[in-house]
C-alpha cells in the first residue's frame, strides 16, 4: 500500500496532465515501476499517463518514431534497421527482468534517466529528438532537454552512415553497469558518452567521426571527476578503466 | 476510489483505497496464486498476465487499472495447455517450495502465446523477471522444452 496517495488523477490530455503535475505532491505515472517501488511519502497524487501515449513505434522515410508508451520490451524485439541494433541490447542489459521491462514505458526511463543504463547511455549518445508537452509542445533534444514537461514521442534519424557501440562493465551480465561508455559516429562527427556509477552523464562531440588518441584524452579529461568510488573499485582504478574502454570504444567505431 | 477491470474473463468493480496495488486486491479476494515475496518489483512472485505479457502486481497500483485485462492462474486451471504446464512441471519435479511456480507457469504461458517453439533463450528470457531459489531453473527448463516439443504425458 503506498499509504500516502489519496488521488488518482484522470486527465483528459497530455496538457492536461501537465498542468496537474504542477501541483506540489503530485507526479506523472506510466509504468510505475520506479515510483510503485519507492512509495514516496512525499507524494499524494497521481497522474497515470498511459491513455494518452502512443504505444507504437512508426518508421518513417528517414525517422523512427517512439510513442512514450512504448515499453522496454517492445524495445528489445523490435525489427530495428541495422545501424540501430545495439539499441535492442541495451535495452535488454539495462533492464534484465523481462516483468519489469513489459512495465517500463520509453518515456519513463527517459524521465528517470538512470546513469547506469546502457539504453539511456547510448541513446544519449545518439541524441534523439523528444517531443514535450508543456503548456504547449515543443521539440527538443535528449543531451538539451532539462527534464521539464512530459514526453510523447522520440524520433530517431535513420542515416546509413551512422554507427553505434557500446561497452559496459560489471560483474555479472544481469547487474548494472558501475562504468558504461557509448559512441556513436554519424557523418563528420561523433558523440561519446560516459555513464555509470557517476554523478552524472558526460557527452562530448567531436567534429571528426573517429574516437583518436586526442579525443580519447579529452574524453578522460572532461569525465574523469564525475566517476565515483564504490566497493568495485576507487576512482585511480575507474580512470584506468575509463581509458581501457575508450580505446576499445576507439576501435569499435572504427572496425 | 471506484474502479472497472476484468480479472479472469470477469468483469471487476470495486471501491478501493487509491495507493493499494493490484497484489493486495488480489489477495484480499482470494486469488493466492499470485504471491506476496519481495514487495517492490525485484522477485515476479506477484506475476500477473496484463494484455498478455507478464507484470509484477505489486508495482500496480488499482488507481491505474481502469479497463485492464487481468489473469492470474485462476482462470487459466481449466486450460488445456495450463494443464499440459502443470503436468510437465510435475513430471520433472520442476518444484520444490513452489512459491515462484504460479508466476513461472504464467510466464511460460505468456511465451507461447506469443511464440509456439520458443528456443532456450527465449524460454530463459521468459523465466528472466522471476526469481527461483530452489530450482536453479534447470528442471524449469526441461519442463517447458517438454511442453514445446509436445512430448507431456497428458
Amino acid at each position: 500500500m503506498w499509504s500516502s496517495i489519496d488521488t488518482i488523477h484522470k486527465p483528459t490530455s497530455l496538457t492536461e496532465a501537465w498542468e496537474l503535475s504542477q501541483t506540489p505532491g503530485t507526479t506523472v505515472i506510466c509504468g510505475g515501476t520506479y515510483l510503485a517501488a519507492e512509495r514516496d511519502p512525499a507524494i499524494t497524487g497521481l497522474i497515470p499517463l498511459n491513455a494518452h501515449l502512443s504505444h507504437r513505434i512508426t518508421r518513417g522515410k528517414s525517422t523512427l518514431s517512439i510513442g512514450a508508451g512504448v515499453d522496454v520490451d517492445n524495445l528489445v524485439s523490435f525489427n530495428w534497421p541495422s545501424p540501430f541494433q545495439p539499441l535492442a541490447e541495451a535495452a535488454r542489459q539495462s533492464c534484465p527482468s523481462a516483468n519489469i521491462r513489459n512495465q517500463r514505458s520509453i518515456g519513463g526511463e527517459l524521465g528517470a534517466s538512470r546513469f547506469n543504463s546502457e539504453l539511456i547511455i547510448l541513446l544519449h549518445a545518439l541524441n534523439p529528438q523528444l517531443k514535450i508537452v508543456q503548456a504547449q509542445e515543443s521539440t527538443e533534444y535528449l543531451v538539451e532537454w532539462n527534464g521539464d514537461g512530459i514526453i510523447r514521442e522520440m524520433a530517431l534519424e535513420i542515416a546509413p552512415e551512422i554507427r553505434m557501440e557500446y561497452l559496459r562493465f560489471a560483474p555479472i551480465p544481469s547487474a548494472a553497469p558501475f562504468l558504461c561508455v557509448a559512441g556513436v559516429t554519424a557523418g563528420a562527427g561523433c558523440r561519446i558518452v560516459v555513464g555509470g556509477n557517476v554523478n552524472s552523464l558526460r557527452v562530448l562531440e567531436f567534429d571528426t567521426n573517429t574516437l583518436g588518441v586526442e579525443q580519447q584524452g579529452l574524453v578522460l579529461e572532461h569525465a574523469e571527476d564525475t566517476l565515483l568510488a564504490d566497493h568495485f573499485g576507487g576512482v585511480a582504478y575507474k580512470r584506468k578503466l575509463l581509458v581501457t574502454a575508450l580505446r576499445r570504444l576507439g576501435k569499435a567505431l572504427c572496425t | 476510489m471506484h474502479i472497472k477491470f476484468y480479472l479472469n474473463g470477469k468483469v471487476v468493480e470495486a471501491d478501493v483505497p487509491a495507493g493499494m496495488n493490484l497484489l493486495e486486491y488480489l489477495r484480499s479476494v482470494s486469488v493466492f496464486s499470485v504471491k506476496r515475496g519481495c514487495d517492490h518489483g525485484e522477485c515476479g512472485s506477484c506475476t500477473v498476465l496484463m494484455d498478455d505479457k507478464t507484470r509484477n502486481a505489486c508495482l500496480i497500483l488499482m488507481g491505474t487499472l481502469d479497463g485492464e485485462r487481468i489473469e492470474t492462474l485462476e482462470g487459466l486451471n481449466a486450460d488445456r495447455r495450463m494443464e499440459l504446464m502443470q503436468a510437465a512441471f510435475l513430471d520433472e519435479g520442476a518444484i520444490q517450495c513452489g512459491y515462484c511456480t504460479p508466476a513461472m507457469l504464467l510466464a511460460l504461458e505468456s511465451l507461447l502465446r506469443a511464440n509456439s517453439k520458443p528456443d532456450d533463450a527465449a524460454i530463459k528470457a521468459a523465466f528472466s523477471g522471476i526469481y527461483c531459489r530452489c530450482t536453479g531453473y534447470v528442471k524449469p527448463m526441461v519442463a517447458a522444452k517438454k511442453v514445446v516439443m509436445g512430448e507431456v504425458d497428458g
